[in-house]
């Protein structure tokens, strides 16, 4: 059912209807919102990728061919922070701007103890160190994938690529990523660090 | 081969990124679980790896969800305000967006423009196709430049240089007899000769049908420039370039100063196909008065009485059976097209959101 609605809003967002469109922008803002946080870290910027992409998904909505929706929404977001990323590298390399306060994430615990929430604060930037360090296309995937629980079919669509090409780019991902955290072993929950003891 | 490069990357022997993927998100098939479990037991990093790699997936699953802070609701006020803002690019694309298969036009002339240019390259380096040339200047071609790199001569468009730079000035002489057009490379040679320790000798051939201009351009000290006369005809035949090697010319100072005389009084050049090139006497200048046509060529005999011309052998760089096309102005045209049409397409796709 929500699948019908979904292509009776698109529809209807083709004959002009904001309202329907706003609907799926209500729908769809946190997911897309999620991800070019995660891409850009930067929550301004992030926020006007976002705005900019829903504009830009309502003048072109002509062009959607009927996959799957959120995932033509992401790859429109995903490029958008992709063309964001590059721009800050150019000027990063004459300026620096101190004034940017980048978003960091946060690891959930129950424990409500001081001591592991200061644990978590690292471990959430020594997962933020990693990630930086991957290629955009390897970050994008292991975002979609390990931290949002997408699909891969959603995100080969999101990205334009196969679906084994997703795997590859995920699979060396989490190879690097294990490298990386691996610096950093007193940090690591027991159940990562019991396998270096063995060894 | 990419799987086989991407667990060589990750230290696995032949090891299935799906097998892999599906066991360290706790998804895999018995099948699945059976091939690692296979892999783990010859191999006890891999599952040390592994293990690592599911315990990463679950404290990345941990990682608190983030939601909007906003609503980002389009109005009908910023999509005008964005559509004020589109640039030229945009425009080209949305006409582009009704008709996905137009998108790829461009690409397909960046590819054509391309591989033009390669076969003009291609056809340039083997001959097959020669440079047209219909204004002085314009006759440079890939191949003559491969030619002068090879040799450490200089094609027509380098005589000035070549004569008015001594590190050439000694090392070869050439003879180039080019189309009608071509007459001004000769005329500015040998102004350019006149001043260097060299000189430039381009007497002027005419016949009734063909008509080519010869300029011989001879590197020697202390030597007697005689420039071109002009002229103009009314065939235009394939320019050909000869080339001489080097030539003692210190041994043959004295025949060279006969030769500028001889020229001086209007006596012709006579060359032969073989690539002699000598001087005539008056009574050949009367016969021939400087006529220099393809039919010509063929009997044009080596004079013994100049012994420089023995050593002169001349070597065709292109040849009358080639096409005649423009071109490095094609090369450059088609360049230019697969250019633009490649950046064209590169920012249709982008702008495209693809």
């Amino acid at each position: 059912m929500a699948s019908f609605d979904e292509q009776r809003l698109i529809q209807l967002t083709r004959d002009g209807d904001y309202d329907a469109f706003n609907r799926l922008v209500v729908e769809y803002q946190d997911a897309v919102f999620a991800v070019v946080l995660r891409m850009v870290r930067n929550r301004s910027a992030a926020e006007d990728i976002t705005q900019d992409t829903f504009i830009s998904a309502f003048r072109k909505i002509s062009s959607y061919r009927g996959a799957i929706f959120r995932a033509w929404l992401l790859r429109i977001a995903k490029n958008a922070s992709l063309d964001y990323l590059r721009k800050i590298a150019r000027r990063s390399e004459t300026s620096i701007d101190e004034d940017i306060v980048y978003f960091s994430e946060t690891v959930k615990d129950e424990s409500q103890d001081p001591e592991a929430d200061a644990l978590n604060a690292e471990l959430a930037r020594l997962i933020e160190h990693c990630m930086d360090g991957l290629s955009d296309d390897h970050r994008f995937a292991m975002v979609m994938i390990d931290i949002e629980g997408y699909q891969y079919d959603e995100t080969a669509d999101s990205i334009d690529v196969s679906i084994g090409t997703v795997k590859s780019r995920l699979n060396r991902a989490r190879a690097r990523m294990r490298d990386c955290v691996q610096q950093d072993r007193e940090l690591l929950p027991d159940s990562m660090r019991l396998y270096d003891k063995e060894n | 081969m990419v799987r086989n490069f991407l667990n060589r990357l990750v230290g696995r022997k032949d090891l299935s990124i799906d097998a892999v993927n599906a066991f360290v998100e706790g998804k895999a098939s018995p099948d699945e679980i059976q091939l690692v479990e296979n892999l783990m037991r010859d191999n006890t990093s891999l599952e040390r790896d592994l293990y690592t790699q599911k315990a990463l997936r679950s404290l990345l699953g941990r990682i608190e969800k983030i939601e909007s802070s906003r609503s980002f609701s389009v109005t009908p006020e910023m999509v005008a305000a964005a559509e004020a803002h589109d640039s030229l690019l945009s425009r080209v694309t949305e006409l582009f967006a009704t008709q996905r298969r137009l998108a790829l036009a461009p690409a397909v002339i960046g590819v054509i423009a391309t591989v033009g240019v390669a076969l003009l390259t291609i056809g340039d380096v083997t001959g097959i196709v020669d440079q047209s040339s219909s204004i002085p200047g314009d006759s440079f071609s890939t191949a003559a430049i491969l030619e002068s790199a090879a040799d450490g001569s200089v094609s027509s468009t380098g005589l000035a240089g070549a004569a008015s730079n001594p590190a050439n000035a000694d090392s070869s002489a050439d003879m180039i007899i080019t189309e009608k057009g071509s007459s001004a490379a000769a005329a500015t040679a040998a102004p350019a000769a006149n001043s260097a320790p060299a000189a430039a000798l381009a007497p002027k051939l005419n016949s009734d049908n063909d008509s080519v201009e010869v300029a011989s351009v001879i590197e020697f000290p202390n030597a007697e420039l005689v420039g071109p006369s002009g002229g103009s005809d009314e065939s235009e035949p394939p320019s050909i370039m000869m080339k001489a090697p080097a030539i003692d010319l210190s041994s043959d100072a004295d025949d060279l100063g006969s030769i500028a005389g001889s020229l001086d009084d209007g006596s012709p050049i006579q060359q032969t196909q073989s690539g002699s090139t000598t001087p005539s006497d008056s009574s050949e200048a009367d016969t021939d008065s400087g006529i220099l046509s393809g039919d010509d060529m063929s009997s044009i005999a080596p004079k013994d009485e100049l012994p420089y011309a023995q050593n002169t052998t001349f070597e065709p760089v292109s040849s009358n059976n080639g096409i005649s096309l423009p071109l490095w102005q094609l090369q450059a045209s088609l360049a230019a097209l697969a250019i633009s049409a490649i950046g064209a397409w590169a920012g249709l796709r982008r702008s495209r959101g693809e």
